[in-house]
């Protein structure tokens, strides 16, 4: 077997995948527990929840907005996180490995799809990376692992995409290697950097809505905190 | 409007910052450098409120793509990457990644880097009042961060590490300190005169009586309008009191307490739940049903959004001045003349109330009932611009440049292309705000409150 | 100790009790035979050895009940409910990890309804149930003190116990008593399998008087270890006193074992130096004769370090014994090395009851019957200063926060180490094949036994040689197949396996020969994976099926059956054919003078 299915079998993904999956249900958790905590101190406990659905759905399909403000970026995030999804859970050669791993599987989409998505995919992710690197706002907010990771998404897309294509000169199972690396580093860092909104995203809209219930006395036990018991005078 | 403009030069020389400081009163600094009292004032904060979560959930989630940068009218002034809100927000988030998580500890002891340093500080000082506050960028952001939020926190954190707006501080200090109990300093005696005095103007005007009742206990409304309108928008109470009147609604002012005003929302939320108790216990006072706020976009939402989180069994409903018009006028109760306001009127949306959609609609129906011109600006309602002086901002004549040429400087465009010759809107921030605009921008726009055209054309 | 010590020690009990039920899930998913290095050779392993252990320490439960309520020891009673929690605890381990060594752990209530009058285990399952039950009733009233349990009902249950505390604790005693013996009954029923130096036809009694001074210094141990955890002060002559009646148990055991071996001339086999001996001498002398010196001298037995150093001794001594006799000295037809999952459960159930009972410590009056011993949570000071404790350590959410992150990464690393693969994707693990070293005689372990059997290769070769009258046919009689003009494959390269049949197909030689990339198409017409290839009759034409043939069949047999099948069906034919049925036994090929070993005896017995 090549290094690159050992790599793809093997204990190494077992525990990725077991970070990987494990570290983001217990981020999803946690966070909710919070969010709970907080929201049993808040002195106001009513939600807009219908409201804050609804915004969260309108930004997982976010099409009537791509042309609205920055359009080319948008549509390049859009088709960015669209391939990364689809390649990822439908591809059928992930579909096996997973199906090995724990004997659960569903239906896959066709090939020639998927190539097409992750192609366009592999554009709309060039184009963020250019972003980050050129535009002077975006360059500003960035840190080294936003590069990173984003260079090892595109690693992960190119080679799988490469490895797939009859005019490739480059080695099938150098390529395949490359690729399942890459994607072991992705999923092991999945649940500490920012990727960790694929799981979190349903949250955020809530928590931003919980954090401005205010618990009561809040501000006067900080006064305590900081001033003693006297406080302070404004 | 006399406006008092500083230079830059002389603002620096008493600050490093583009407002002036309010240094705490002496003796009362916990620990001695600013560092330290940053991050306990952080900590206390964290431990007592409803932040930590959301520290913790946005620092692992932001994806800092940047898209919030095109919504925001600081940045799209300046071009400045320091302007764009994800990165104002990643100051604060970088503070608590650092000191109060384990990875940031466990970073900071072997790296060593990214500590918070005094020029730290001063940046976030200076970025978090660069913000008006408006929470534009929210609705832009795809995970749904609240920028704004995080710049109240900040601003918040700055307050308690001894980092407050002067402005901001001698206003509250006065309302919860201070003889008279208002922003405004008004003494009682001057505010029953001033009333008399909207009574008889009002009578001259419209040639009928219509009271400011005072101390009326078990009215259904206590009024609370930005305490500020008694002394500069007396035309808009007027048009307050007319409807009032005409829609046969019970209503008083409080003798205590009758200032909406609520800077802590700027900027401390002691100092916020201290002022809606005042507000709370004066509504009990006079064993009300309801609190009525005017024609202000902070006080509505500070009212209606922590009366009832503060308040707890006490709570009473919260009510705008806006949404009790629009009633009456559906309810056939008022009756406005459509031939009166024939001048082109647009009408601005202020940040606090419109931006979660609470009052969008009521105003233009209202306006659209009777004013004959009515245009809309591009883009309006929940995502319209701010004026350039919310988050307490206006109440800081120094930083009248910032806001001219930064702040506000989208808004005057928006306005401009409007071709509006009347904007109104109802807030007393928004129309301080825009009538500077307006003159630093020379455009000969008048700048009105929602009742000051309700008034001109009400039929009592 | 300081806090931050207390979490850290927290933390690796925590680590080791999740990785003990990510084994657990192990072991209760696929089996013990998937799960452990047991068999049915070698039932007795790890589990069985710490269980001994647990009850041995156990002991301390009965006796102080005993002591207190039935000799009216007053004095003893600040002591007696940690007592009756370490038996708790030492008898729910022993529970729990009886389940993970019953090879159908759902049917452990079945001693209740059949009754199976001759079995020793009949009366250890009664025993432990119905003691674990009284223990449970005795611990009780200290769970009902709590603020929780103020309601009248729970108060009604408190007062009842409250009297029926002596009937319990006799009760306690006499169940006790039977079957910390009875555990010792079960070595009497396979003498054969236990060392001669530990054997012994007293060995119930044996077991019983052990308990005891294990179970009385286990508790003086635990004394001083609450002491450093709590930074309460311990009762130094309370715990003098254990000992000095944990020294009359501990000369009684060391007389009645010597005496018993001395009388049954085995006494000389201790000095044959044999490894087995120095054990012995050393579990005597250091963890009996050396305490019971130490503990007879008033002086020592008061100081802190002699009372540690003996109850240290002590238990090592009994430990030892239970552990000499279950596990390292115990017979056993093949070597028996325990799996990881098994190591990871033995340690994981101590471990989580090491949690509880510093849970029960720490909120309940366990030490002190007026009020449980708190440990002042690090609360905030104020004012606060910085840095700031992470996540309020002491919150529950910091709490679950903080044990969610470990369990995260021990449950990845479990994953990762225990072979769960095999089994969760439905086959038998893969049992490859080592290539022969030799050509003359090659070693094949073929039972996974660790015990091989010759193949006379050169015997082979030159016989079919001589038959076919050419050694290159003679080679691909066996040597076939795979690799074209290749006549000398060996058996391993396509018999991968030695029980399982093996794909054969070599993906990485075709893509080679085909053009690397380019030729993906020339069998992937459709998409790229093994579904949907072409099939190997499409391009290799010979492979087609001729008349009478079964079509190719890329699944090499396992290596079992190919190398048996070489030879065992003409084996048995000619045994009938020539009425010599030794030709078809086992030994005939598997010769026996170069392995004697009692297996290949048993075999050849049949």
């Amino acid at each position: 077997m090549p290094t690159w299915m050992l790599i793809a079998k093997g204990a190494a993904l077992r525990f990725t995948l077991g970070i990987c999956a494990l570290g983001l249900l217990r981020l999803l958790l946690l966070t909710a527990l919070d969010m709970f905590a907080a929201l049993r101190r808040a002195g106001d406990r009513r939600l807009p929840l219908g409201q804050i659905a609804r915004q969260t759905l309108s930004w997982v399909a976010p099409l009537a907005r791509l042309h609205r403000s920055r359009p080319a970026y948008s549509f390049a995030s859009f088709v960015f996180h669209l391939g990364i999804l689809f390649a990822g859970f439908f591809l059928v050669n992930h579909l096996d490995i997973l199906k090995d791993l724990l004997g659960i599987s569903w239906p896959s989409l066709p090939k020639p799809a998927l190539d097409a998505l992750t192609l366009a995919a592999i554009i709309g992710g060039a184009y963020l990376l250019l972003y980050r690197l050129y535009a002077a706002s975006s360059r500003r907010l960035s840190k080294l692992s936003d590069y990173l990771l984003l260079v090892v998404i595109l690693n992960i897309l190119l080679s799988g995409y490469i490895a797939g294509r009859p005019w490739n000169s480059i080695p099938y199972d150098s390529l395949m290697l490359f690729h399942t690396l890459n994607g072991i580093a992705l999923l092991l860092v999945m649940p500490f950097t920012k990727i960790a909104h694929c799981v979190l995203y349903p949250l955020i809209r809530l928590g931003s809505e919980i954090a401005w219930h205010f618990p009561p006395r809040g501000g006067e036990q900080v006064i305590h905190a900081l001033y003693g018991p006297e406080g302070r005078k404004i | 409007m006399a406006v008092q403009s500083q230079t830059p030069s002389k603002t620096s020389a008493r600050s490093p910052y583009f407002y002036h400081v309010e240094p705490p009163p002496a003796g009362e600094q916990t620990a001695d450098g600013r560092v330290e009292r940053f991050l306990n004032a952080f900590a206390a904060i964290l431990r007592f409120s409803n932040y930590r979560f959301l520290m913790d959930l946005y620092a692992r989630a932001s994806a800092k793509c940047g898209r919030c940068a095109v919504s925001c009218q600081v940045y799209q002034a300046t071009q400045d990457p320091q302007d764009v809100p994800c990165y104002r927000t990643n100051l604060l988030l970088d503070v608590y990644w650092r000191y109060f998580t384990n990875a940031g500890q466990w970073r900071g002891r072997l790296l060593g880097d990214s500590s918070l340093s005094e020029q730290k500080i001063d940046e976030m000082a200076q970025a978090f009042y660069r913000c008006t506050a408006c929470r534009r960028c929210t609705l832009e952001c795809p995970l749904g961060i609240d920028h704004g939020l995080v710049a109240h926190l900040g601003r918040y954190i700055l307050s308690e590490a001894g980092i407050a707006p002067k402005g901001l501080v001698i206003s509250v200090r006065e309302q919860l300190e201070g003889k008279t109990g208002n922003t405004s300093a008004i003494p009682l005696p001057a505010l029953l005169d001033n009333l008399e005095f909207l009574q008889d103007e009002l009578e001259e005007l419209k040639g009928v009586s219509v009271s400011f009742p005072v101390d009326q206990e078990g009215a259904e409304y206590i009024f609370f309008p930005a305490v500020s309108d008694y002394l500069m928008e007396a035309d808009t109470l007027m048009g307050n009191a007319a409807v009032l009147q005409a829609a046969g609604v019970s209503w008083t002012i409080g003798s205590q307490y009758f200032d909406g005003i609520n800077y802590g929302l700027f900027y401390n939320d002691w100092v916020l739940e201290r002022i809606i108790q005042k507000l709370i216990t004066e509504a009990h006072r006079l064993k009300v049903q309801k609190i009525l706020i005017g024609e202000c976009g902070h006080a509505a939402r500070s009212a209606r959004q922590f009366v009832p989180a503060f308040a707890g069994e006490r709570s009473l409903p919260v009510v705008s001045i806006l949404e009790l018009t629009w009633q009456a006028v559906k309810d056939g109760r008022i009756h406005l003349d459509p031939t009166i306001v024939s001048e082109r009127v647009t009408y601005h949306d202020p940040c606090n109330i419109a931006r979660s959609g609470w009052i969008v609609e009521q105003p233009r129906q209202l306006l659209r009932s009777f004013v004959r011109d009515f245009v809309e600006m591009r883009p309006h309602g929940r995502e319209n611009y701010c004026c350039g002086g919310g988050g307490g901002l206006v109440s800081l004549d120094e930083t009248h440049d910032f806001r001219m040429q930064v702040s506000g400087r989208t808004k005057a465009e928006q306005i401009r292309a409007s071709g509006a010759q009347i904007v109104a809107t109802p807030c007393a921030n928004c129309k301080k705000q825009l009538r500077e605009l307006m003159d630093y921008y020379q455009l000969p726009v008048q700048i009105v409150g929602v009742h000051d055209l309700v008034l001109r054309a009400i039929q009592l | 100790m300081a806090a931050q010590y207390r979490n850290w020690i927290k933390d690796g009990l925590w680590a080791l009790a999740i990785a003990g039920m990510a084994a657990a899930v192990l072991r209760f998913t696929f089996g013990l035979g998937a799960s452990t290095g047991l068999n049915d050779t070698t039932p007795w392993g790890l589990w069985i050895a710490f269980k001994l252990c647990f009850v041995a320490l156990s002991g301390g439960g009965f006796t102080l009940a005993a002591m207190v309520y039935v000799f009216h020891l007053e004095s003893f009673r600040p002591i007696l409910r940690r007592a009756i929690l370490l038996a708790l605890l030492g008898y729910g381990s022993f529970i729990v990890s009886l389940l993970f060594d019953l090879g159908l752990p759902w049917h452990i209530y079945m001693p209740i309804i059949h009754w199976q009058h001759h079995s020793v285990m009949f009366e250890i399952a009664w025993c432990v149930m119905l003691y674990f039950t009284v223990l449970t009733l005795e611990f009780a009233p200290v769970i009902l003190e709590h603020d929780w349990f103020r309601h009248p009902i729970f108060q009604m249950i408190y007062r009842a116990l409250h009297v029926a505390v002596i009937p319990l604790v006799i009760t306690g005693i006499v169940l006790s008593t039977l079957h910390q013996s009875s555990l010792g009954a079960l070595i009497l029923i396979m003498p054969h399998r236990v060392h001669p130096l530990w054997y012994s036809p007293w060995i119930p009694v044996l077991f019983f008087i052990s308990a005891i001074a294990a179970g009385l210094m286990a508790l003086v141990l635990e004394g001083f270890l609450v002491e450093r955890w709590l930074g309460s002060q311990v009762k130094l002559d309370l715990l003098e006193r254990l000992g000095k009646v944990a020294a009359f148990a501990l000369a009684l055991y060391l007389a009645l074992r010597l005496g018993d071996l001395w009388a049954r001339g085995t006494l000389p086999a201790a000095l044959d130096g044999s490894w087995q001996s120095l054990l012995f001498g050393a579990e005597v002398l250091i963890g009996g004769l050396l305490p019971l010196t130490l503990l007879t001298s008033r002086k020592i037995r008061q100081t802190r370090e002699g009372l540690l150093t003996s109850a240290l001794l002590i238990v090592a001594g009994v430990v030892s014994q239970r552990m000499s006799l279950s596990l390292f000295t115990m017979w056993r037809p093949a070597p028996y090395l325990p799996s990881l999952a098994e190591i990871l459960i033995a340690l994981g159930v101590p471990a989580a009851a090491a949690l509880i009972y510093l849970f029960f410590v720490e909120n309940l009056a366990v030490l002190d019957e007026k009020a449980p011993l708190k440990i002042a949570p690090a609360r905030v000071q104020l004012p606060m200063t910085w840095p700031f404790p992470f996540a309020e350590r002491n919150s529950l959410n910091g709490i679950i926060a903080h044990r969610s992150g470990l369990a995260v990464g021990i449950i990845a690393v479990m994953l990762a180490v225990l072979p769960i693969q095999t089994a969760a994707s439905g086959a038998l693990p893969l049992n490859l094949v080592q290539p022969a070293r030799g050509w003359r005689i090659l070693w094949i372990d073929g039972n996974r036994a660790k015990y091989q059997v010759e193949f006379a290769h050169a015997e082979h070769q030159e016989r079919l040689a001589k038959e076919m009258g050419s050694s290159e046919e003679a080679c691909q009689t066996c040597h076939h197949l795979n690799l074209p003009q290749d006549e000398a494959t060996a058996c391993w390269q396509c018999h991968r396996d030695y029980l399982q049949a093996v794909n054969i197909f070599d993906h990485t030689r075709h893509q080679q020969i085909l053009g690397g990339n380019a030729a993906c198409q020339e069998c992937h017409t459709v998409e790229h994976t093994r579904r949907s290839a072409a099939a190997c009759q499409e391009c290799h034409e010979t492979m087609s099926p001729k008349e009478g043939q079964a079509a190719f069949n890329p699944m090499a047999p396992a290596y079992l059956d190919a190398m048996h099948g070489l030879c065992q069906d003409c084996h048995a034919q000619q045994a009938a054919a020539q009425n010599r049925p030794e030709l078809a036994l086992c030994k005939t090929c598997h010769s026996l003078q170069e392995n004697p070993s009692e297996l290949q005896a048993a075999i050849r017995n049949e």
